[in-house]
């Protein structure tokens, strides 16, 4: 489907009729604001069924017609027609092409059409319907109101979904169905009241049937009689309206003939007012026609005065034409003299300027010469000028450079010389530092060689140190070890200790557990010569173990006191002692007891002597048998014969060991203190070791300082003097760059010099060429000034006989023109002289013509109101004839009006008559359902008199009666 | 009374039969118009994100229904981001981004369901240049589909269009329509002036 064409007429702005014609593709539409573009668009919406007004920018819908403007009137109706082709597919329809209109009136009528035909908007809706076209749907984007697509509600942008989605359709087919439904269902409950109100019904027709058919019978009774009565009832009305009709025709007999007669005299009138009628004419013409006659003669009177008059006027306007044509003639001699002159003055000043441009034009060659000549002088002057410049220029930069070179020069030789005056500096400096530098190495090497002999000393003493400390270790080892052998010793004289533990202390603790006091045990509190250990332990035997007590039945009885109580040897203190032998061998010698004891032991050992060898005791025995004699080692030689030899222990259980025991432990401490003395001194050794070490440390520390200082110094001075050998080997190359940069520059100099001397010789040649040049110059500007002026005159002289040529053929001309204007002038007068005479001549022969048809019609005037008096007279005695003739018929139309009168008061009686026979009718019909003919007045049963007819007719309103107090009867019931 | 009862009687069934016969209808009614809104709405949507990033050089946009609603009767959303922007409520969006997201959205409705005709009244009013360029490139995409009115003042629309009429106002407040046409392809009137 395609849009293919918009036409408007009188819609807004478009008051005239216009015509789009759609393209495919875009079409574009464009001008200034506020001429109306968007009137197209809401034109558009407009056909397509717009029905707000606000939106077509309006009050009311007839503001879209156009209102007028300056000029034109405004528009009473506005049209538009939108073409669509195409448009089988889309719409549905079989037109290839269909054309909407919408029309609007100023009274806010619309109209719609379709194709030409009148519709409805609805239908233009039903066609567009889905197809995206119409004045809600979205083809139509207006002005400013695209975003509000957006800004719609959720629910309104849906509209536009639905139309793309062409669900419109099936919208409104849902509605239509929705309203269907709504409809059958009130139906429905209508009809089930209906339902319910009938069933309701049945009930109570069943009760009425009964009453109905009792009803029916009095009906049918009743029916009976009242039929026979209305029979006789139509009968006598019959009987009256027979009668009413007779009467009646005569009546109509007469007004008929009263009708007839008034007719015929009334024709007689119509035609008497004719002839009066064409009378009257005929006399109004003849009067009319006096009057043209009269009115005839007076207008040609005044045209054939007027005429005269003209021709008159005539006659002067030649007559002052001519005199102009003289004058303009005189005029024109004179202007053709004037020409002549100034033509012949024209050539003469023409031949003058000639002459002037020639000489001019010579002139101007002689100029274009001068200046040539003097242009070739200046350019030559000018180059000449500028070889000197350039020459100049040169000797000058030439100099310059030189100039610059020496200056070069002289400050090379300047830093030249200080630098070697730095180099000599430097050189001293350097011997100097070489001096130092000698010096310094020197003390590095005696420092150097302290070095080695600190070193030694400090490893000496480290060694001193580290075998002090491992002898130490070893020496607190040993320590460690006799400590240990120490505790062993201890424990093991404690556990012998323990072991040989005799009777003897058994008992004391005994008794000293009782809290007894007063006795001791013997061994303890002997004090034996050393060495004799051995042999006075034999000697005493088991009393060695014994106890000495003060009152020794005491202590047995403590003994014996319980079971299981020790036993001990007891010794008093009261024992008595015995004599005792002179011995100097004598046991007792050699051993000494407590206080108290002096008597005891040489009692104990009585008959025992102790000898140091076995040979002294062999030699002894000899001497005295009776003793025992005991060695020191401990062999012995009883007195009763037996002898103990080998090597002896002591008597006591367990105490050698002790003893021995006790050596071990003696020497074990001893081995201790020596192993501790030994620690001491070597700890002391350490000690000094470290010390020693840490002073050759110091003096390794400090001869290592006072090396590194020197070699640092070393260093720094060597670094130096480096500095200065490659300063000054830098200087010396810097020298020698110099004295080579020194001889090039005195070489250019020298070069530039002789070359500025040679471009000031050019130069000064060159100044003498320019001052020729520059006089050759000043003649030719000379002669070009002289040649200038002589132009400058030649022109002036020219332009005076121009001007004077211009001015004679300024004058020329317009004695020219002025001379063509009088011709002119004289041939129009003659052309309008001729027009005037001819004029004149018609307008005299006009006026004769005029005064001959004056004089017939004031003739002719006379003639026709003679003729007038005749016709008025006969139009009076036709007046009178007609006035009888009316009386007549006024006569016979009375007649009629009564004959009428009397007819109506009939039929009014016979409607009447009519009318109760239709009563009677109507009410056998409405209440028996026969027709009144029907109903019979004779037959079996009926009355033949008057007064039986009265009594039939007092049953038959007893029975009516009857039936009305039965009240309201449903006769439907009984079927 | 009783032939009355039994007329009755019928014309209820067959009133019962016609209602059925009517929501029957409904039904169906809903049922099509349900299948079409959503394929429709469905195609628009996706046609939208993609002319939405066309027009904007990127970004993106969608629409979809509001929810809880039935898409029989439901509401519309549109969802638009412009490239480097936060998601944004299209009341939160610029004229200019306004105009190009709606033009986006009219043009994905017209993709996929094109209306013969089309009239714009200075739609691109409020598009700078480079967006009036990409709008008539894509305009001229449609062209095949349907016709386009534009009413406009802009140089680069016009250089578009096929047909170029003018209105001009004589006097005021009377029209006057002049028509240039325009010929691209044979080159030959490059344009004749029309009296309209």
């Amino acid at each position: 489907m395609k849009l293919k064409r918009l036409e408007m007429e009188g819609f807004k702005s478009f008051c005239d009729r216009t015509v789009l014609d759609f393209h495919e593709g875009i079409t574009a539409i464009v001008g200034p604001n506020g001429t109306g573009k968007s009137n197209i668009l809401d034109s558009i919406r407009w056909v397509l069924g717009e029905q707000s007004a606000k939106a077509l920018r309006g009050q009311e819908m007839a503001d879209v017609i156009f209102h007028g403007a300056a000029g034109r009137k405004a528009s009473g109706m506005a049209e538009v027609s939108l073409i669509f082709s195409d448009c089988e597919t889309i719409l549905g329809t079989d037109y290839h092409e269909v054309q909407i209109t919408r029309r609007v009136f100023r009274d806010g009528v619309s109209e719609y059409a379709l194709n030409g035909t009148n519709c409805r908007l609805k239908d233009i809706h039903r066609l567009f319907l889905d197809t995206g076209i119409g004045r809600m749907a979205y083809s139509i984007m207006e002005q400013g109101k695209i975003d509000q697509i957006l800004s719609s509600r959720p629910e309104d942008r849906r509209a536009i979904f639905e139309e793309a989605a062409g669900v419109m359709r099936f919208k409104v087919q849902k509605r239509e169905a929705e309203r269907k439904l709504e409809g059958t269902e009130a139906n429905l409950l209508r009809l089930a009241d209906i339902l319910r109100e009938v069933r309701r019904q049945i009930g109570s027709l069943q009760r009425q049937a009964g009453k109905a058919r009792r009803h029916r019978e009095i009906f049918e009774k009743l029916k009976r009689l009242d039929l026979a009565l209305s029979a006789r009832e139509r009968d006598q009305l019959l009987l009256k309206i027979d009668d009413l009709s007779s009467h009646q025709a005569k009546t109509k007999a007469d007004l008929d003939r009263a009708h007839a007669a008034e007719m015929v005299c009334e024709q007689g009138v119509r035609a008497q007012r004719i002839k009066v009628e064409e009378t009257d004419r005929a006399w109004r013409d003849a009067e009319r026609e006096v009057v043209a006659a009269q009115a005839e003669e007076v207008r040609c009177g005044e045209r054939a005065s007027m005429q005269t008059q003209r021709a008159d006027e005539l006659g002067g306007t030649i007559e002052r034409a001519r005199g102009e044509i003289a004058l303009a003639e005189r005029q024109t001699s004179a202007q053709e003299d004037l020409i002549r002159s100034l033509t012949a003055e024209m050539e003469k000043v023409t031949v003058d300027f000639q002459q002037a441009e020639r000489v001019c034009l010579e002139a101007q060659e002689r100029v274009v010469v001068a200046r040539r000549n003097r242009e070739e002088a200046v350019g030559k002057m000018e180059s000449i000028r500028a070889r000197r410049e350039s020459a100049r220029r040169e000797a000058e930069g030439a100099r310059a450079r030189a100039n610059a070179e020496e200056v070069t020069t002289r400050q090379r030789s300047e830093a030249l010389d200080r630098i070697r005056e730095e180099v000599r500096e430097k050189e001293s400096e350097e011997q100097r530092e070489k001096a130092g530098l000698e010096e310094l190495a020197r003390r590095l090497q005696e420092t150097e060689s302290l070095l080695p002999e600190a070193r030694q000393r400090g490893q000496r003493a480290e060694e001193d140190l580290r075998r002090a400390e491992s002898e130490l270790a070893s020496a607190e080892k040993r320590l460690s070890e006799a400590e240990a052998e120490k505790t062993l010793a201890h424990s093991r004289e404690d556990a012998m200790r323990e072991r040989s533990a005799g009777e003897a202390e058994v008992c004391l603790r005994v008794w000293t557990e009782k809290g007894q006091t007063g006795a001791e045990a013997i061994w303890p509190a002997l004090k034996v010569r050393p060495g004799y250990e051995t042999a006075i332990a034999l000697a005493l035997g088991p009393v060695l173990d014994g106890v000495l007590v003060d009152d020794l039945e005491r202590m047995a009885e403590s003994l014996e006191a319980g079971e299981g109580g020790p036993s001990g040897i007891l010794i008093s203190r009261q024992t008595s002692g015995t004599p005792v032998a002179d011995w100097s061998e004598g046991a007792w010698n050699f051993v000494e007891g407590g206080a108290g004891w002096e008597l005891l032991l040489p009692h104990l050992l009585a008959g025992i002597c102790i000898v140091d060898t076995w040979e002294e005791a062999k030699g002894l025995s000899q001497i005295r048998p009776e003793a025992t004699i005991i060695c020191r080692d401990g062999r012995m030689i009883s007195s009763r014969g037996w002898q103990r030899r080998g090597r002896a222990r002591s008597t006591r259980p367990g105490l050698h060991e002790l003893e021995t025991a006790r050596i071990t432990t003696e020497r074990a401490e001893q081995s201790v203190r020596e192993a501790s003395a030994r620690v001491a001194q070597w700890r002391d050794q350490i000690q000094l070791a470290r010390v020693e070490l840490e002073s050759a440390r110091t003096q390794e520390q400090t001869v290592r300082q006072a090396f590194d200082e020197v070699r640092r110094e070393h260093d720094r001075r060597e670094a130096l003097s480096r500095g200065l050998s490659s300063d000054v080997a830098r200087r010396v190359a810097e020298m020698a760059r110099l004295e080579q940069e020194i001889a090039v520059h005195q070489k250019i100099a020298v070069e530039k010099n002789s070359e500025a001397e040679m471009h000031l010789a050019v130069e000064q040649n060159l100044e003498s060429e320019a001052r020729q040049a520059e006089e050759v110059r000043q003649t030719s500007e000379a002669e070009e000034t002289r040649c200038n002026d002589l132009l400058t005159e030649r022109r002036v002289d020219r332009s005076a006989q121009q001007q004077r040529r211009d001015l004679c053929a300024s004058q020329l001309n317009p004695a020219e023109t002025r001379r063509k204007e009088l011709g002119e002038l004289v041939l129009k007068r003659r052309d309008e002289i001729a027009a005037d005479t001819a004029r004149m001549e018609g307008a005299r022969m006009e006026a004769q013509a005029s005064a001959q048809a004056q004089a017939a019609a004031g003739k002719r005037a006379q003639e026709i109101e003679a003729s007038t008096s005749g016709l008025k007279q006969a139009r009076e005695t036709e007046g009178n004839l007609l006035t009888q003739k009316e009386e007549e018929v006024v006569r016979w139309r009375q007649d009629g009006e009564k004959a009428k009168d009397q007819l109506a008061a009939l039929a009014l009686k016979n409607s009447q008559l009519d009318h109760q026979r239709q009563m009677l009718a109507d009410r056998l019909q409405r209440e028996y359902a026969t027709p009144l003919m029907e109903a019979k007045a004779e037959g079996e049963g009926m009355p033949v008199s008057d007064e039986d007819w009265a009594k039939l007719e007092e049953e038959a309103k007893a029975l009516r009666e009857k039936m009305e107090e039965m009240g309201p009867v449903n006769t439907e019931a009984i079927s | 009374m009783e032939g009355r009862l039994k007329f009755l009687e019928t014309e209820e069934k067959d009133l019962t039969g016609a209602k059925a016969q009517l929501e029957e209808a409904i039904r169906k009614i809903n049922q099509t118009t349900r299948l079409l809104f959503e394929e429709t709405f469905d195609k628009v949507r996706v046609s939208f994100g993609s002319l939405f990033g066309e027009l904007f050089g990127g970004g993106r946009a969608t629409v979809k229904m509001v929810e809880g609603e039935d898409s029989l009767e439901g509401g519309i959303d549109i969802e638009a981001q412009p490239p480097g922007k936060q998601p944004k409520n299209i009341s939160q969006l610029s004229g200019g981004e306004k105009a190009m997201t709606a033009l986006a959205l009219l043009l994905a409705i017209y993709s996929v369901k094109p209306s013969p005709f089309c009239v714009l009244d200075e739609m691109d009013a409020p598009l700078d240049e480079s967006n009036t360029v990409r709008f008539v490139q894509i305009i001229e995409r449609f062209v095949e589909k349907s016709q386009f009115l534009v009413i406009t003042h802009n140089k680069r629309t016009m250089t578009s269009a096929d047909l170029l009429y003018g209105v001009t106002a004589i006097d005021p407040g009377v029209s006057k329509m002049m028509s240039v046409k325009l010929t691209r392809d044979d080159e030959t009137p490059l344009f004749a002036q029309v009296e309209a």
